[in-house]
């Protein structure tokens, strides 16, 4: 082989017949609409659980002050979960440009890996201010009760999030490895 | 600042640079196909932040490169039987100069395949058209690495190619 022979290679490579671009482009519109559907849903729910509260709070007698606190709490952890699930979205930067290189590209997907960590953090947090919470408004309820009611589901979150860690270490790892074997030379 | 084109026109443009960057990481049609659609949605979904800086060939090459990648360290994790099938129908129904260009690239494929990773993103973007530099960066190394890589993958391939035409 000459020098001359990527330019032959090259020939002999590109000679191959392009695939028919309407067979790809059929997968992308389905996840066009999927992802529309999504967006739809998501802003849907959260534009129905502020509209509810909205509802029950200007139907609600004015000596309800406990009722009052109790909607305001959920309308705050509504707007609070949202806003922390975007924030998180930004800070782990998967909304920004697809990175320079495709080295720079696995380090991308390393941030993505850790998001998916920080948001199932975020959410045993939340599990956690939901009790609290509770226990502020509903002073006179038997704490063993109120206890048991939210321990269950923590702990049952607290366990989703250990396995999806694991998950996720295990795939940082390969990346990790993936991209120490791109520096052969 | 250009204006990111619509996914239909680039996939128009780039779709055979795409399905030959696939041919150069799986050789079984099914996974190539497989391939070949996960580049495009990654693709589509990396368009919109085309800020026109480069071309947007490289562009294309370099989202290709990194689902391919990405693609490659799924098989790690559930392999497959890598069964060489391609086009061997195909190859059989075409008249005999198409069928030798055919065997050709299929072999020129199968011999890239067995190149390292590093060497393997290299040279199929070299038989793209892009130069050292671009190639450096696209994948986000040094000319002077993408030089050794073509050079050590030159003599890989010419090995690879000749003891096949004995």
């Amino acid at each position: 082989m000459s020098g001359d022979d990527w330019g032959d290679l090259a020939t002999t490579w590109t000679s191959a017949p392009a695939p028919a671009a309407d067979t790809l482009l059929r997968e992308i519109r389905r996840l066009q609409r999927r992802r529309r559907l999504l967006f739809a849903l998501e802003l849907a729910a959260t534009i129905a659980t502020l509209g509810l509260v909205a509802f029950i709070w200007f139907n609600l007698p004015v000596e309800r002050v406990e009722g009052r606190r109790w909607l305001a709490a959920a309308a705050a952890l509504a707007i609070g979960g949202q806003s922390v699930h975007w924030w998180l979205r930004r800070r782990y930067a998967l909304f920004s440009a697809p990175a320079a290189n495709v080295v720079a590209l696995i380090d991308q997907r390393i941030r993505a890996e850790r998001y998916v960590l920080a948001q199932l953090g975020a959410g045993t947090a939340l599990c956690v201010v939901v009790l609290f919470v509770a226990r502020a408004l509903l002073p006179s309820a038997d704490p063993v009760k109120l206890l048991l009611g939210a321990v269950a589901p923590t702990l049952a979150s607290f366990v989703w999030a250990l396995w999806r860690a694991r998950r996720a270490a295990r795939a940082l790892e390969r990346l990790r490895a993936e991209r120490d074997a791109l520096g052969d030379g | 600042m250009n204006a990111a084109p619509g996914i239909e026109a680039t996939l128009r443009e780039h779709a055979g640079m795409l399905a030959r960057i696939a041919a150069g990481y799986a050789s079984n049609r099914a996974a190539r196909d497989d391939l070949l659609q996960e580049m495009s949605v990654a693709v589509w979904k990396a368009l919109p932040a085309w800020r026109g800086d480069g071309s947007l060939k490289a562009f294309v090459a370099r989202v290709a490169q990194y689902a391919a990648l990405d693609g490659c360290r799924r098989d790690a994790q559930a392999p497959t039987d890598d069964i060489d099938d391609v086009d061997v129908v195909a190859t059989a129904a075409v008249p005999d100069e198409a069928a030798h260009i055919e065997q050709r690239r299929e072999r020129l494929a199968a011999a890239i395949r067995q190149l390292p990773l590093g060497q393997r993103e290299c040279v199929l973007l070299v038989l793209e058209g892009f130069t050292s530099a671009e190639i450096a960066n696209v994948v986000g190394v040094g000319v002077n690495t993408v030089d050794r890589r073509l050079s050590r993958a030159r003599a890989a391939l010419r090995e690879r190619l000749r003891e096949d035409e004995r």
